[in-house]
């Protein structure tokens, strides 16, 4: 099991306790959000729908790989990977 | 039957572009929101934001073309008279309130809208809506004067 850095967006900074960096433990990503959503338990609901699924806009990469290319939540994750979440640019 | 002048593909281009713009405002505020706000409980995410980042170029290209036709055009054909100097003005400040309202929107109301709860984003978005209202009307009137400016 490896341990990973998640860059966390500014948004999301208020449900982190204002961290812009996380490090959890985990083998695949969906098991990184699940730790780090029981320490933080405000990010679930930024994170997941009602249904409890992952927001399916939200881009994850793990290092330079959207996770959409990969296995999703699925998707290992190796000791020392960086995770950034980016949101869509949107509207007008 | 001569080719178009410059001003004219200039023209056309700038009007063309105004009318992507305020038509996208026009859809999505006035006919899709309130059906949508409708037959839908909870906030559809997936479909407003699908919305958002397929109408995002489309409006930004349309902002760009705007701007740069709207300075051709008046390179061009300079307005002289008082008249025609006051509807410029009233254009431009039309298309600043719009682009600043629109740029408001993709970097502080999108942004939130899609880390935000159901009941929060129905709140973000409404207030969205009512911003679009103002953009809608704007356009509106930046349409109107610019044909008025253009048979002066």
């Amino acid at each position: 099991m490896g341990e990973v850095t998640v860059i966390v967006p500014v948004l999301l900074r208020p449900y982190t306790d204002g961290a812009s960096q996380l490090t959890a433990e985990g083998e695949t990503l969906g098991d990184v959000f699940r730790t780090l959503c029981e320490r933080f338990p405000g990010l679930a609901a930024r994170l997941y729908n009602e249904n409890g699924d992952f927001r399916s806009f939200l881009q994850v990469f793990v290092e330079s790989d959207d996770i959409r290319t990969r296995l999703g939540m699925e998707t290992p994750v190796s000791d020392g990977a960086q995770i950034t979440i980016l949101q869509a640019l949107a509207g007008g | 039957m001569s080719p178009p002048s410059p001003e004219t593909v200039l023209r056309i281009a700038h009007v063309v572009s105004a009318s992507m713009w305020v038509g996208a405002v026009f859809m999505a505020s006035m006919i899709d929101w309130p059906v949508i706000e409708r037959i839908n409980p909870s906030f559809p995410f997936e479909l407003i934001v699908g919305q958002g980042r397929r109408v995002f170029p489309a409006v930004y290209l349309a902002i760009f073309l705007i701007g740069a036709t709207g300075v051709g055009l008046i390179w061009l054909s300079p307005p002289l008279e008082g008249s025609a100097l006051a509807a410029l003005a009233l254009k431009g400040a039309a298309f600043a309130v719009m682009a600043g309202i629109t740029l408001y929107g993709t970097l502080v109301s999108w942004p939130k809208l899609q880390l935000a709860t159901a009941a929060e984003a129905k709140l973000l978005y409404g207030a969205y809506i009512r911003r679009a209202y103002v953009v809608f009307g704007c356009g509106v009137l930046g349409l109107a004067v610019g044909i008025w400016l253009g048979e002066a």
